[in-house]
């Protein structure tokens, strides 16, 4: 059995030297030929070709390029500002107005897009002109984007769920349907932090515009019906067992192409910028993905699973001291680490410990996920922080932080409701898929 | 972002590879959309799309590789790197280029070994299209050594303008910084932006 301290020694490295400055892959590559030289030997560094090959061509992760693609072709649609119009019609009267359109519409882009950034980026473009002269708090309108646009990555379809769902064996489809409680639950509590706070401090909401005819409103609902349907079809076909979440990310693309036909957003030179991106952000991934792959092959090798196992039953911490603890691990971890790259580079070490401490796969999926999306509003490397920043253009990004701090509790919050009941992310999977 | 010399000449072939790369994974979501299609309405099966998405993956994730470099987004840690001085900075670059070179050379040394195999047993995949092994792991390696010539390419000139003490190490080697990002996220949301008006203007409904 493999002594613990050398795992440990070379986990410390593995956050050491990513913060150096190296690349994240190559970090992973190197402490796993590290484990491989020293405790394997020679056949297992010369696997490292087929192990390659056999992480890269795999059907989960196939969904992470369909994934990126149908962002990219939403993204590009146009029928964000007209989505973003029809809902502020019906959230305008809630304490707050326009802020909860913020949240209500990063939910539903959300639900669409399997990524953050790329929420913050569609939904800050459209959002930040529309409160111009109203005078609402700046602070809190950056606040309800930035952490709005971190429900990309819970509400499913999600890039984060699909690379852990790969690593660890667990059904991306229980994972989609464990998200989707817990994703609605916190844009209700984000909803909840801007009632509250504009009915303490009325003067934190701006002037509210007066409501359009019904007859206007009623038409424009049309305009959710693009995320709506998208929606429905890339959960539906998982829910009733047609397609698997690659097939129905297939599906999406098709449609989401289609919808941009329709909606005459259609060009190839459009089109060549959606393929180049999503090649692009596909390799990077991929890339530390394929290293993190080959990483769980030499850990396993070296028994170190087993080893965190029995090490976890000795020392006899409850669940609940153990999810303590990773908790404010990975919030350090959050304020330095690239989300994506945190999830990864934790999962051949954390997951062991906590499947032998008795905690479900799925369930610490959704957990993982939004330990991510604390780590994207976290300063000083929180990418939602610096991209609504980026939008907005002037004033300092001490107000964007700021703005983030109400809804970041929520986020916590969120986590200890979750470790309270449980059910709140695995009674949809169970029901769903028995 | 100062675009340093190779990246000049890989970027606009990568990008083309790239493109090529993107239609691949538009035709695998068809043939994937046709297949449930008729799997369902029909219960007529095309077997093997699975596969043969698996093959696009490995394949898109190599060559892409050499794009993603070119613009530097393989992501690194740059929140200490950006508190050393100027000298650690050029150190931990070069090494970051060099790690990177070694990393992909051997890479690509181990996927030859696969190709090899699967050419000496006559490997098929265990699925009714019978794929030779061979066919989809060859466009792999290329895709692979291209990424390793590439990367030492970038490690070499990196190692000239360290020793020569070039400034200009930090400015094209450093990592893409946030900013750096960001204005890739924003140059490209503006470029979406004016296409959506263009083609709103383009409808004549929707003029008033």
């Amino acid at each position: 059995m493999i002594d613990l301290t050398a795992a440990v020694v070379g986990f410390a490295l593995l956050i050491g030297l990513m913060t150096l400055g190296l690349h994240v892959a190559f970090v992973m590559f190197a402490i796993s030929m590290l484990g491989a030289i020293f405790y394997l030997g020679t056949p297992a560094v010369m696997e490292y070709g087929t192990q390659y090959w056999g992480a890269t061509n795999n059907f989960v992760l196939v969904a992470v390029p369909l994934f990126v693609l149908l962002g990219e072709l939403l993204v590009r649609g146009g029928f964000t500002d007209r989505m973003y119009r029809s809902l502020s019609d019906w959230l305008n009267p809630l304490p707050g107005g326009l802020l909860h359109t913020n949240i209500g519409a990063s939910a539903m882009f959300a639900a669409v897009s399997g990524s953050s950034v790329a929420t913050a980026a569609t939904i800050g473009t459209v959002a930040i002109p529309a409160f111009k002269g109203r005078n609402y708090d700046p602070r809190l309108v950056l606040g309800t984007i930035a952490a709005g646009a971190t429900l990309g990555i819970l509400i499913p379809p999600s890039i984060n769920m699909i690379i852990y769902g790969a690593m660890t064996n667990t059904s991306v489809g229980r994972l989609y349907a464990a998200g989707v409680i817990p994703g609605l639950l916190l844009t209700g509590l984000f909803m909840a932090v801007v009632v509250v706070a504009c009915w303490w401090k009325p003067s934190l909401a701006g002037a509210k515009s007066a409501p359009a005819p019904l007859g206007e409103r009623l038409r424009r609902l049309v305009d959710l019906l693009p995320p709506t349907v998208l929606f429905v079809v890339v959960m539906g076909s998982i829910y009733l067992g047609w397609a698997t979440p690659t097939e129905s990310a297939a599906l999406g693309v098709v449609m989401a192409l289609v919808l941009c036909i329709a909606y005459g957003k259609f060009s190839i030179k459009m089109m060549h910028e959606c393929f180049v991106t999503t090649v692009s952000v596909t390799a990077m991934i991929m890339l530390i993905a394929a290293a993190a792959f080959y990483l769980n092959f030499v850990l396993g090798l070296m028994g170190v699973p087993q080893a965190l196992a029995n090490f976890a039953s000795q020392l006899g911490t409850s669940p609940l001291v153990m999810l303590a603890v990773l908790t404010v691990f990975y919030l350090i971890l959050g304020c330095f680490l690239d989300a994506l790259a945190m999830i990864i580079g934790t999962i051949p070490i954390v997951f062991p410990l906590i499947t032998a401490l008795g905690i479900d796969p799925v369930w610490f999926g959704i957990y993982l996920v939004v330990m991510a999306e604390l780590a994207l509003i976290t300063p000083p490397v929180g990418m939602n922080l610096y991209v609504v920043q980026g939008i907005r253009k002037e004033g300092l990004i001490t107000d964007v932080i700021v703005g983030t701090l109400p809804f970041l509790v929520m986020m916590l919050l969120l986590v200890v409701l979750l470790v309270v009941w449980p059910d709140l992310a695995l009674w949809l999977p169970r029901v769903s898929f028995g | 972002m100062e675009e340093d010399p190779i990246s000049r000449v890989v970027e606009p072939v990568a990008r083309t590879a790239a493109i090529v790369c993107g239609y691949a994974v538009l035709l695998l979501s068809l043939a994937v959309s046709v297949e449930i299609v008729g799997r369902k309405l029909f219960s007529h099966s095309f077997p093997g799309t699975d596969d043969i998405g698996g093959y696009v993956l490995a394949i898109i994730a190599v060559v892409g590789a050499s794009y993603t470099m070119a613009k530097r987004g393989h992501t690194r840690v740059d929140i200490f790197l950006v508190m050393m001085s100027t000298r650690w900075q050029r150190v931990m670059n070069l090494l970051a280029m060099v790690s990177m070179a070694a990393f992909a050379s051997f890479a690509a040394w181990r996927g030859t070994t696969v190709l090899l195999e699967s050419i000496e047993f006559q490997s098929v995949a265990s699925n009714p299209l019978q794929t030779p092994l061979w066919q989809p792991q060859l466009l792999w390696l290329i895709g692979l050594v291209l990424f390793a010539l590439i990367a030492l390419a970038y490690a070499a000139h990196a190692l000239l303008l360290f020793v020569r003490g070039d400034p200009r190490l930090n400015r094209y080697y450093g990592p893409a910084s946030v900013q750096d990002e960001l204005e890739a996220e924003l140059t490209a949301q503006a470029e979406r932006a004016a296409q959506a008006e263009q083609a709103r203007q383009a409808e004549p409904g929707e003029a008033k």
